[in-house]
């Protein structure tokens, strides 16, 4: 690092929980995590690549939001920036902070925790140190011996802190504490810290249900996903997160710090500390943390692992590869995601779905919920999806006497009310003969007379029993997303895939291409695409193959061709999703997709098993909403 | 078709593989070959697969920089798990690994290469070797794949962590990492004199290097027109098959076989140097460079930038050797290494290929592209998949950037 005047206040940023805040500190710097946002990322791909994940992009736009001159296109910060070599993806970040400023270091941190990996660690944490300005040889062991003994004080009232989590604190608010405390000052972060914990102490136990509904302990694993929402996301449908091995909670604890010795030398301590800290994904001895996680579950301390996938991010991508065969399947998901808000209404969907599979598992019921005693009963379940909202009332002999489909508009709530009136009236049913409306959908929170919400996973689950019981693999080709879920002989949830928030293979997919071709979606399902040649249609992003499907069209290939070869692109991503989970017959298709006959065919000619097709598949959904409802009435 | 293409690959156990690699051999026997390097270099890449399949007990799974002539020192064939990936793409046979990757919860963002070698290794349509040995420099992904495969097939690993190459004390620790390994693998093994060995190797290695940089010299004005690829996939060779005597023999040839048959003078091409790799896959933009009358005159990954080897210090000379690969470093070092082959080879333009999920060289790409002093194309694409891949795109792309350079007035920009 270039030599610059000693400033005890000044920030030093780094990027990882590899690098020891006790060095920095004892340099006299303030040690500052750029901590990405992944909730509101924005892709900086003119310097760093989409190869790269949100999360180094998040990390890259931190930096320059934290320069003193936003001026110049990548301006010379003053501060000094520390970087562990922890990924290809920080290495490359380090690569294009240093080509623009000089204050950027790189902490090479070893892969594995051996005696040679400890000493390499020593020489890399003693000239990291040496590399600060202002620093002098002659007192540095004073120096990081004091900064050892205020971290070790922070951290241990950081655990204590810990243990009001779910009693006396979310966890979400945990995590605000911890960040917030290992960036301050020490001293500050103790004073904040010894004032929070008598304030709990003193606050009487809540109702622990005004916390968290802490019935189901989680254990959250993977990428580092630093948007609150995620967290909060998983509490709100009833987790309690029991263990979260992330950068942002256990990985940036040390607690094995009080075995420094004072007198010895505090770089090889230190070196040996953090290498032997709960190993990240990058670490050759990573598969333990794994295979104690799925220790967990058998040892009945957790219900299931929540793990977190982000794109590019490779490593704890492998993580997903050595957990799959050790757990029980509907113990784990599995979430792709970038950390993005536009994905949040998705992925707080299969949370949701989550907890009901292991709440099915369980034989626990949602919610308790006062009966009301009439003599005819009736039971309705509202889909409000994105394209269309389908309503359905069952009686309580399980025989449909009202269905209803309305495009959704801009006001889902409105369209599902203006539905629910209509059902109604048309099916001639008292409104107080309804004993208990359910949603599902994107939507449903949205139904203000909603009795009860579930996911859409469980609901075309059951739904498709109405039809046909003996199904045990649902394809659900829906207007914003398309699901595959495999089920038990009792409809209850084993496993499922979802689609990501790309819109290929989805509905909307086919809407769009409609459009390039000039016709609408009915008349696009009725083109006749038998014979021709195959035009395969590469991509996979709906605005890409928009653009494909126009040039093709340019190229002269005729309209059937190229419906079939988007056909294909559907089946070929619904495939994937299949053998994701793994292929299980009968198999039924559902959603506003299965209008579509050609690309029935084409999926059950690809998969080479005969697919169920219920008369009106877009109602599936709300029958499933109808028939849990009914049965939760039923069993009370 | 498409389905029994399927069924096949499904249905592929190791013997089968076996029986068509045999099969392949004896094709291989009978095919006469223009020139001799070029069976040699075939034979190689099979002795590679052979041994894996029928000689498993033999057979070492590697990864890139993991050093090759310390375990052909100790009597095993290195199998580069890369090449199995590359050579399932140029066979058109990537596509059904890659779905069953998804399956085994390989992440769709890990580069194709590695999910088609993951899951056909895990499928097991190859046996269990002798020994697993992982390398962590260049991608992230060599550690974590090559575990999770020898966990499954319950292969002992060995894993070497490579450092950035300017980290203090970066050369003792390989050493000293190195030099475990060996002994510790010699002594399960039952080697005698492993250390005479490895001398052995290494000194084949190190005349194949100095046979290596007299093809780089020759290349240095002039185009050898009979590898319109270049000579990329010499990677293979240098990076796992140094030390043994068919590599040698394999650079001896093709340097004293151009010297006979005489090599055509390429003033009238242009000239471009690749960085990173090709496709695995037949893909339009060679064609268009043939049309243009452009050739790959030279490739980052040819270039020999470790020192002669040290016999006297075999490990220190080996963990050299690892640390001062190209591409291996940092940006300002890579800058520096192409700005440097441009000189050298006399180069008119650089064509990049940023290939799926791959962030060792297209990461900071865009950030370094303003310190090149030659033009620059990127395209986008997937080293093993052509269906990831659009070839209307890449052929545009590289149409407009020949069309620019003919006209002759290429700003120092990066473009593409």
């Amino acid at each position: 690092m270039s030599q610059r005047s000693f400033s005890p206040n000044k920030a030093a940023f780094y990027t990882c929980t590899y690098v020891p805040l006790e060095i920095i500190w004892a340099a006299g710097f303030i040690p500052k995590r750029l901590i990405g946002q992944t909730d509101s990322c924005l892709y900086t791909d003119s310097i760093l690549s989409r190869n790269v994940c949100p999360y180094a992009h998040s990390v890259l736009k931190a930096w320059r939001n934290v320069q003193p001159e936003k001026t110049k296109y990548l301006a010379t910060n003053t501060n000094p920036v520390i970087i562990a070599n922890s990924c290809d993806a920080m290495h490359k970040l380090y690569d294009i902070l240093k080509l623009e400023s000089d204050n950027v270091y790189l902490l090479d941190v070893p892969r594995e925790n051996t005696r040679q990996a400890i000493d390499f660690f020593y020489h890399q944490i003693r000239a990291l140190y040496f590399s600060f300005p202002g620093v002098e040889k002659k007192d540095y062991k004073s120096q990081i011996d004091t900064a050892i003994e205020i971290y070790k004080r922070v951290r241990r009232l950081l655990e204590e802190v810990r243990t009001f989590v779910g009693k006396k604190m979310t966890y979400s608010e945990f995590i605000e504490i911890k960040q917030n405390a290992l960036q301050s000052i020490p001293q500050k972060a103790l004073e904040g810290l010894a004032g929070l914990l008598q304030d709990l102490n003193e606050r009487k136990l809540n109702n622990a249900s005004q916390i968290t509904n802490s019935i189901l302990p989680v254990a959250v694993t993977g990428s580092p996903m630093t948007g609150q929402n995620i967290f909060s996301a998983i509490e709100q449908v009833g987790f309690d997160i029991f263990d979260n091995d992330s950068c942002l909670d256990l990985r940036w604890s040390v607690s094995e710090i009080e075995t420094h010795n004072p007198g010895s030398d505090p770089f090889f301590d230190l070196a040996e500390l953090y290498l032997n800290k709960i190993p990240c994904a990058r670490m050759a001895s990573r598969q333990r943390v794994v295979e104690r996680l799925s220790e967990y579950i058998k040892e009945g301390d957790i219900e299931g692992i929540i793990h977190l996938r982000m794109p590019f991010c490779d490593l704890y991508g492998f993580d997903l590869v050595h957990l799959l065969p050790l757990v029980e399947k509907g113990r784990i998901l599995h979430l792709d995601t970038d950390g993005s808000l536009q994905s949040l209404g998705q992925i707080r969907t299969r949370i949701q779905a989550f907890a009901e599979i292991i709440l099915q598992k369980k034989n626990v019921n949602l919610k308790a919920k006062q009966k009301i005693k009439t003599d005819a009963s009736y039971y309705c379940g509202i889909d409000i999806g994105s394209s269309t909202v389908d309503g359905v009332i069952l009686s309580s002999e399980g025989k449909i006497v009202a269905r209803s489909i309305e495009k959704t508009g801009s006001h889902p709530g409105n369209t599902s009310l203006r539905l629910y009136k209509k059902m109604i009236k048309e099916s001639g049913v008292s409104e107080k003969a309804i004993l208990s409306v359910m949603t599902t959908g994107y939507g449903r929170n949205s139904f203000p007379l909603s009795h009860d919400s579930v996911s859409e996973i469980s609901c075309h689950a059951y739904g498709i029993r109405y039809f046909f019981p003996q199904v045990r693999l649902v394809i659900d080709i829906g207007g914003q997303d398309s699901k595959v879920i495999k089920i038990d002989e009792n409809g209850i949830v084993n496993d499922f895939r979802m689609n990501d928030k790309c819109a290929a293979g989805t509905g909307r997919f086919l809407e769009v291409m409609a459009q390039a071709l000039e016709m609408n979606i009915n008349e696009m399902s009725e083109v006749d695409i038998t014979g021709g040649k195959n035009v395969p249609i590469s991509s996979v992003c709906t605005v890409f193959a928009e653009s494909e499907v126009i040039s093709l069209l340019g190229q002269g290939y005729p309209a059937p061709d190229i419906i079939r070869g988007l056909y294909q692109a559907i089946t070929n991503r619904i495939e994937a999703m299949v053998q994701g989970i793994g292929l299980a017959e009968p198999i039924a298709i559902t959603g506003g997709g299965a209008l579509n006959h050609a690309l029935v065919f084409s999926i059950e000619k690809r998969l080479g098993v005969p697919i169920c097709v219920p008369d009106k598949p877009q109602i599936i959904g709300a029958i499933g909403a109808a028939i849990l409802t009914m049965e939760k009435n039923e069993i009370r | 078709m498409r389905d029994i293409h399927t069924k096949f690959l499904d249905r592929l156990t190791p013997r089968k593989a076996a029986a068509l690699v045999a099969l392949y051999g004896v094709q291989m026997h009978f095919h006469r070959r223009h020139y001799v390097h070029d069976a040699v270099y075939k034979k190689i890449v099979y002795r590679s697969f052979f041994n894996a399949l029928v000689l498993p007990q033999k057979s070492a799974w590697v990864t890139i920089l993991v050093p090759s002539e310390m375990l052909i020192a100790l009597g095993l064939t290195p199998l580069m798990l890369e090449t199995l990936g590359g050579v399932m793409g140029s066979q058109g046979l990537a596509g059904h690994f890659l779905k069953n990757s998804d399956e085994i919860g390989v992440p769709p963002s890990l580069c194709t290469f590695h999910r088609t070698h993951l899951a056909a290794a895990l499928k097991s349509i190859l046996p269990k070797p002798r020994l697993v040995v992982a390398a962590s420099a260049l991608c992230d992904g060599n550690l974590r794949s090559l575990q999770e495969i020898s966990y499954s097939l319950d292969s002992p690993f060995i894993f070497i962590d490579i450092p950035e190459p300017t980290s203090p004390g970066a050369i003792d620790y390989v050493r000293d990492q190195l030099e475990h390994h060996f002994f510790r693998i010699a002594e399960r093994l039952k080697i005698k004199n492993p250390v005479e060995r490895l001398k052995k190797t290494l000194a084949v290695s190190e005349e194949t290097r100095k046979w290596m940089e007299v093809l780089n010299k020759s290349r240095e004005k002039l185009y050898i027109p009979q590898k319109p690829m270049g000579f990329v996939w010499n990677l293979l060779l240098h990076t796992s098959q140094l030390g043994d005597g068919r590599t040698l023999r394999y650079y001896k040839t093709l340097c004293q076989e151009l010297r006979k048959k005489g090599m055509e003078i390429s003033q009238d091409k242009t000239r471009f140097l690749l960085m990173h790799l090709l496709p695995a896959y037949k893909h339009r933009a060679l064609e268009i460079l043939k049309q243009r009358n452009g050739v790959i005159a030279m490739e980052e990954t040819s270039h020999i930038s470790w020192p002669q080897i040290d016999l006297q210090k075999p490990f220190s000379s080996m963990a050299k050797k690892i640390l001062l690969q190209p591409m291996l470093g940092n940006a300002e070092r890579r800058i520096k290494e192409i700005n440097y082959l441009c000189e050298r080879y006399n180069i008119d333009g650089i064509i990049h290929f940023s290939h799926w999920g791959c962030r060792l060289s297209s990461g900071s790409l865009n950030a370094i592209k303003r310190y090149l002093k030659r033009p620059i194309i990127d395209c986008e694409t997937d080293l093993v998949d052509p269906q990831s891949s659009s070839a209307g795109q890449i052929a545009t792309r590289m149409e407009g950037f020949l069309e620019m350079l003919e006209r002759n007035h290429a700003p120092n920009l990066g473009f593409g």
